[in-house]
């Protein structure tokens, strides 16, 4: 018995859509707190143009774009949060980064980084913070997932159908494999601890994100 | 890509091992001991083991960061730029305001103890007269002892104990806190070589040693003292003193007066017979080493103790002889170049704190009380490097002050330690495994580079980088406001480094060469085995001009230490403990919840306390509460707690520190060192069960 894939109906809104949000998503998390009165209207807004597709994505746009237009103090206490709770300096409550939550050890670059990196050599990418920056950063983890979808849609566009679903499949295999595997734990942590509501919201939509099925599967 | 890679263990630590790393593509995967290192031999204490758990610890700092309010927890990402420009825009407002550079002060040690990690005080200088920490926590009045008694601070290499027929580890834990030395030991014990540990309880030393002496702290000295007048009473003196000693004949006048061995007995605790049968012993066994340890000198009489110690060495005749001496430490191998602004002599004279002349010096060991007490004109801005005062220092009551009066603190680090959670700014600093460094050892002749096996981490830089950026962005905006480089190679600044002397000393034709391998100094294995001494009278000196100049007694001779008061009647000790290193953050998983309070079962009894009972230890500066854990070879009226970075997760064990300071340190380190040993403390019963403290702030 073998399974094929073959694409959701709508499948450039889909992998449009989806690619901002992960861009989207993934700026958030590479800025920081302090650039959060940027990237949270972003990520409100990719959830905002997805809305009209999915009907998932209304109630999260709307709650993200409650806290976009936060008040200046409010905003930099989210940005005081987020470094407490992703960066530091005291020992993150959620450290954004696969191999800590995967590894024995609980540290950064073990083999789960490598394997991270792998999967962006196999699509002829080098992060360009290699070595300071663990590859399997959050950010990072979700950029690619963006590239792919974005790969996907050109390819989809230019009609190339067989090449799309390489990078559909390529997509969901690195979500399932990777962000997938932590994601849930690392936003728990973030719903048990966070002291601003904005990040279990966030942590919602980066959940739905994952889990939002890219294909269809047929067997 | 696989890739090996040379480091030096850069923790103050006697053995400073050589370690090489692998990598793969750039991932640090493994350390471990260098077997082309005749000390280290390819093993690494469980320190270093942690060491990739460090590197990548998720709670290392990897941006710099600010923080809005000092002690508040909200903590802002910045740019280096941005961080930069505000301590350098700082800097200039002070010293225009002021006008002087004295208000900005660096409080530096052992963080990190590689020569380029003098970049910080190199920085300083050459921004003007600052003020500046000097001294040592660790072990001032010893070296003072020392370079009394003998002229200069050296001792023979480690592996010269091998040869000796006695051994006294005197003081000394080095099954903890040097492993290296006891493989040493061992071959020595298993060749017949007879080994006595001195120390205050059963350390795991003591324990692997034939026989084990037990000294009341502080009256180690006076146990020397007695043991020399048995020698001259039983006619065990080297007969060759008049020809390499000075005032031998006053010293042993003093003895004859002033020392009664049967008094001495019941001062130290050791019996009469016994001072005796290891005097007797001592005298006439040769060769015989004692082996001096730093917590014997943390009273405010350790100078003392470490004199009378090294005149019974020479007593006996044991100075200079192969396997024999009074071994403490050296820096006959801390030949740095000094990085163009530190003063060589003062480089010579203390690894570890190059100063300019015109600085303002405060003693490191009162560094709160003194900065305080600064007023024309005061301190106003402190940059921490290498150091974490608010666990580690006497007095915290006064820090707590101090840093709330600062204007403005910066902290460079790895992680959030107690002091960085005053800063104001704090900037990630690379480990040894992210930057070139060059190394010597204070115990072993072997001196090494760090190579940068990765990449730093995030956005961290090495000490060395961040001095070179604050000296560019002062000059950028006021030119000539810095004299420190603004740029330049790590690699390069590290070759200039090696100075023609220690060029000479590891026969080297080129600096290069040192970036194959660790080597090994040419120094006379046993030191002063021509007993030519490096003193003003080129002898041992019984009798000492310079230590009369240095308001010091001439003669090595016993003063108590300190009395408990009654409302504190327990003397409270902090050994190092096998697995930790002062307060150095290790992963969050191997600290401990909290302190262990060992003591003797039967003054737990008294407090009608049973092992593992919570209890808190206390004095007129604060509490610490603890569990009790018995361990019978305790004095009753001593409690021992092991050093651990608990203080991360429990209140702070210092705040029962009291900044009393030992006799000596001026002559080398520059001010008295650190009476760590003089604490004391009162027992509290708790009922209920022992509740969380928060940290203190
Ligand atoms: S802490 Fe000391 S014994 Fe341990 S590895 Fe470092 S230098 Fe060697």
């Amino acid at each position: 018995m073998s399974t094929a894939w073959v694409y959701q109906p709508n499948p450039k809104s889909l992998f449009k859509g989806m690619s901002n949000i992960f861009m989207a998503l993934s700026r958030f998390f590479a800025a920081g707190g302090e650039q959060i009165a940027r990237t949270l209207p972003l990520l409100a807004q990719a959830c905002e143009e997805f809305a009209a597709a999915d009907t998932a994505w209304p109630a999260l746009a709307a709650t993200l774009s409650a806290y976009a237009g936060a008040a200046e103090t409010e905003q930099k206490q989210m940005g005081f949060e987020f470094n407490r709770l992703f960066v530091g300096p005291a020992p993150p409550i959620a450290p954004p980064y696969e191999s800590v939550h995967l590894s024995a050890q609980r540290l950064v670059m073990q083999e789960q980084t490598v394997a991270v990196r792998r999967c962006y050599q196999a699509a002829d990418l080098q992060a360009t913070s290699q070595g300071a920056v663990p590859d399997d950063f959050i950010a990072t983890e979700l950029e690619f997932a963006a590239y792919l979808l974005s790969r996907a849609l050109e390819e989809n566009s230019a009609g190339n159908e067989g090449n799309s679903l390489h990078y559909v499949d390529f997509c969901a295999t690195f979500l399932t494999e990777h962000p997938g595997c932590w994601v849930e734990p690392f936003a728990a942590a973030v719903n048990q601890n966070a002291r601003h509501p904005v990040f279990p919201a966030v942590m919602q939509v980066l959940l739905t994100a994952i889990k939002t099925p890219l294909t269809i599967d047929i067997i | 890509m696989l890739a090996k890679h040379q480091h030096i263990c850069p923790r103050n630590c006697y053995d400073t091992c050589s370690l090489i790393s692998t990598t793969y593509n750039g991932v640090l995967l493994s350390v471990e001991g260098n077997p082309a290192h005749d000390y280290t031999k390819g093993k690494l204490c469980p320190k270093a083991m942690s060491d990739i758990q460090k590197v990548y610890s998720p709670s290392r700092i990897r941006y710099p960061m600010r923080q809005r309010h000092r002690f508040s927890g909200d903590w802002e990402r910045i740019s280096w730029d941005e961080a930069l420009e505000q301590i350098a825009r700082t800097i200039l407002r002070l010293k225009r305001t002021h006008g002087s550079t004295l208000p900005l002060a660096l409080n530096k040690y052992s963080g990190n103890f590689g020569a380029l990690h003098n970049a910080m005080e190199a920085l300083f200088s050459g921004i003007g007269p600052t003020t500046r920490a000097i001294g040592s926590p660790c072990w001032s009045a010893g070296v003072d002892a020392q370079t009394i008694d003998f002229g200069r601070f050296r001792c023979s290499s480690p592996l010269d104990m091998a040869h000796a027929k006695l051994i006294w580890l005197w003081g000394v834990n080095p099954a903890w806190t040097a492993i290296h030395q006891m493989p040493i030991i061992f071959d020595a014990m298993e060749r017949g070589t007879t080994v006595v540990c001195f120390d205050t309880h059963l350390s795991a030393t003591a324990a692997r040693s034939h026989r084990f002496i037990q000294v009341r702290p502080g009256t180690d000295g006076l146990l020397a003292l007695a043991m020399g007048k048995v020698l001259a009473e039983e006619n065990l003196l080297d007969p060759d003193l008049p020809n390499y000693t000075l005032g031998y004949h006053d010293f042993l006048a003093y003895l004859d007066s002033e020392i009664r061995v049967e008094r001495a007995a019941t001062i130290t605790g050791v019996e009469a017979d016994t001072i005796r049968d290891l005097a007797r012993e001592y005298g006439q066994t040769h060769p015989a080493c004692i082996w001096a340890g730093f917590g014997l000198q943390r009273y405010t009489n350790g100078g003392q103790t470490l004199r009378a110690i090294d005149a019974l060495g020479a007593l006996a005749g044991h100075i200079g002889e192969k396997g024999g001496g009074v071994q403490y430490g050296h820096f006959e191998t801390w030949k740095f170049s000094g990085l163009g602004h530190t003063e060589p002599s003062q480089a010579k004279a203390n690894p570890v704190v190059g100063k300019n002349p015109s600085d303002r010096a405060l003693n490191i060991n009162k560094f709160a009380a003194a900065a305080l007490a600064c007023t024309e004109p005061p301190v106003r801005m402190l940059w921490l490097a290498g150091r974490n005062p608010l666990s580690q220092d006497a007095d915290l009551h006064l820090w707590q002050k101090l840093m709330n009066q600062l204007e403005f603190i910066v902290v460079s680090d790895l992680f959030l330690t107690r002091s960085a959670a005053a800063a104001d700014i704090f900037l990630p600093v690379t480990t040894h495994y992210e930057h070139w460094d060059l190394h010597a050892s204070y115990w072993h002749y072997w001196v090494g580079v760090n190579e940068p096996a990765i990449a730093p981490v995030g956005e961290s830089k090495s000490d060395l980088e961040i001095a070179w950026r604050v000296s560019a962005k002062l000059n950028e905006l006021e030119p000539g406001s810095c004299t420190f480089p603004t740029s330049g190679s790590e690699k390069e600044t590290l070759l200039r480094e090696l100075s023609p002397e220690l060029l000479r000393l590891l026969r080297l034709q080129s600096p290069k060469e040192i970036l194959l391998q660790p080597l090994k100094a040419n120094l006379p294995p046993a030191s002063w085995a021509q007993r030519q001494f490096a003193t003003p009278s080129g002898r041992f000196e019984f009798r000492s001009e310079k230590a009369v100049q240095a308001g010091f007694p001439a003669l090595p001779s016993y003063s108590p230490p300190l009395s408990p008061p009654p409302e504190a009647p327990l003397r409270l000790l902090t050994p190092h403990h096998s697995s930790a290193l002062n307060s150095q953050s290790y992963p969050p998983d191997t600290i401990p919840n909290g302190y262990t309070l060992y003591v003797n079962p039967e003054l737990a009894e008294s407090y009608g306390l049973n092992e593992g009972a919570p209890a808190e230890i206390a004095n007129d500066l604060g509490a610490v509460r603890v569990r009790l854990a018995f361990d019978l070879s305790i004095p009753r009226d001593v409690v021992i707690v092991y050093q651990h970075p608990a203080e991360l997760k429990d209140s702070c064990l210092n705040v029962l520190l009291r900044s009393h300071t030992t006799d000596m340190g001026t002559i080398a380190t520059g001010a008295p060192g650190l009476a760590l040993n003089e604490t004391f403390v009162c027992l509290r019963r708790l009922t209920g069960s022992v509740q969380r403290l928060s940290p203190n702030p």
